[in-house]
């Protein structure tokens, strides 16, 4: 009996010493990187998260998870990418051809992440972070998809003129012309 | 004996076909049958709530990595408890949520803070003093975010909180890293350059000091 009770100690320790802490994973700085983006927009936008995981046949019960998110999308222009021959002047009249607008940033604050609803069924594990987090990718890039229908681009062409506008009035300018160089949007992000 | 052997032909032949099939993926493979089928979120649709007008001048963005890490004691009543009072050595008390977090920190200057007093106009000469650059957005979003150690049931507000430390961590090696002055420095070489493509010669361009 006391050899089994000695037994049982050595596998009791052995586990602990398997669940000792891991070192945590050391940190880095990946890049910094200079840019010129005038942002003029942002567009914020709510979003529910809802996922089923009832599509696996040997596990019995429902788990249903419902999130709600925000997200916060910025938007504007290159000013990098504004050349000489895009800027025409003619004494107190200037003629300015912008680049087209572009998505700068999206973030999905973390503080507005909420869990609305969860059921999970009796032989059902909770959902843990990773897979909350993977669900949550997944929204991110729906918003992400999504971008084109907000018309963020439309809005984003709108007050990049009003505020070049009123930039070039401050300089001087009394008659301003602005154009966008194309209507094809393209993405800065990175 | 013979019916043996022939039953054995008869079951290789049948796992032959199966493997022949599953491999053309005509019938779902083995792995496929006892894999879990991943959770998939459905399409809902997004609402713009809020359409902000703004003149941010985005002239640094930092891309980072930082790991965070929180420590709590096991939950009365939760397995590990209860597995205590029958261990007959003491067990580890603690649970660890650890998430290695990417972002990104965006510094740059508020245009819409420059007004009129700050830009001065003589024949071809401008001089514009602009805000000093701040910390604009830092962006830590779960395509960026991985949970690396998960024990104990973690609630969202619990990993919200997390990130959001990660969030400050992020700002604090940016601003060591001396982005804030880079930024500064950015902005005024584009806003030169502006001017400059707006016909003026002489372009002084400065930094408010507060």
């Amino acid at each position: 009996m006391s050899k089994i009770g000695q037994y049982l100690t050595g596998l009791f320790l052995l586990l602990q010493a398997g669940c000792k802490p891991s070192p945590t994973p050391a940190e880095k700085v990946l890049a910094i990187r200079e840019m010129g983006a005038l942002a003029t927009t942002e567009y914020t936008v709510t979003k529910m998260v809802k996922a089923d995981d009832n599509k696996t046949w040997y596990k019995l019960g429902d788990r249903k998870i419902l999130m709600s998110i925000e997200a916060r999308i910025k938007a504007g222009i290159d000013l990098t990418q504004l050349k000489q021959e895009d800027i025409s002047i003619n004494g107190k009249s200037i003629q300015l051809k912008l680049p087209a607008p572009n998505i700068i940033s999206i973030q999905l604050p973390p503080d507005k992440i909420k869990l609305e609803y969860q059921e999970i069924g009796l032989l059902r594990m909770d959902f843990d972070q990773a897979e909350r987090m993977h669900l949550l990718e997944q929204a991110e890039k729906q918003v992400q998809a999504a971008i084109p229908e907000t018309g963020i681009l439309e809005t984003t062409r709108i007050h990049t003129s009003n505020w070049i506008q009123q930039f070039c009035l401050q300089l001087g300018f009394e008659e301003i012309h602005i154009e966008f160089t194309d209507q094809n949007p393209k993405s800065l992000l990175r | 004996m013979k019916k043996l052997f022939q039953l054995g032909i008869l079951g290789l032949m049948l796992i032959g076909m199966y493997w022949f099939l599953a491999k053309m993926n005509w019938v779902p493979s083995i792995g496929k049958l006892l894999g879990s089928a991943p959770v998939l979120i459905e399409e809902t649709p997004v609402l713009v709530t809020e359409i902000k007008q703004m003149a941010e001048l985005m002239t640094i963005e930092s891309s980072d990595e930082v790991v965070v890490s929180r420590i709590r004691q096991v939950k009365a009543g939760s397995p590990k408890k209860i597995l205590e009072w029958i261990s007959p050595a003491p067990l580890l008390q603690s649970e660890r949520l650890v998430l290695i977090i990417k972002g990104k920190v965006f510094a740059g200057t508020d245009l819409n803070q420059l007004g009129s007093g700050g830009i001065f106009i003589a024949g071809d000469s401008v001089s514009v003093t602009i805000p000093a650059a701040r910390i604009q957005d830092i962006i830590v979003n779960p395509s960026g975010t991985e949970v690396f150690i998960e024990e104990g049931s973690w609630s969202q507000e619990e990993t919200n909180q997390l990130i959001l430390t990660a969030k400050e961590k992020l700002r604090q090696r940016a601003t060591e890293k001396g982005i804030l002055k880079k930024a500064d420095e950015q902005a005024l070489i584009i806003l030169r350059n502006f001017l400059q493509l707006q016909g003026f010669k002489r372009i002084r361009v400065a930094t408010q000091t507060t």
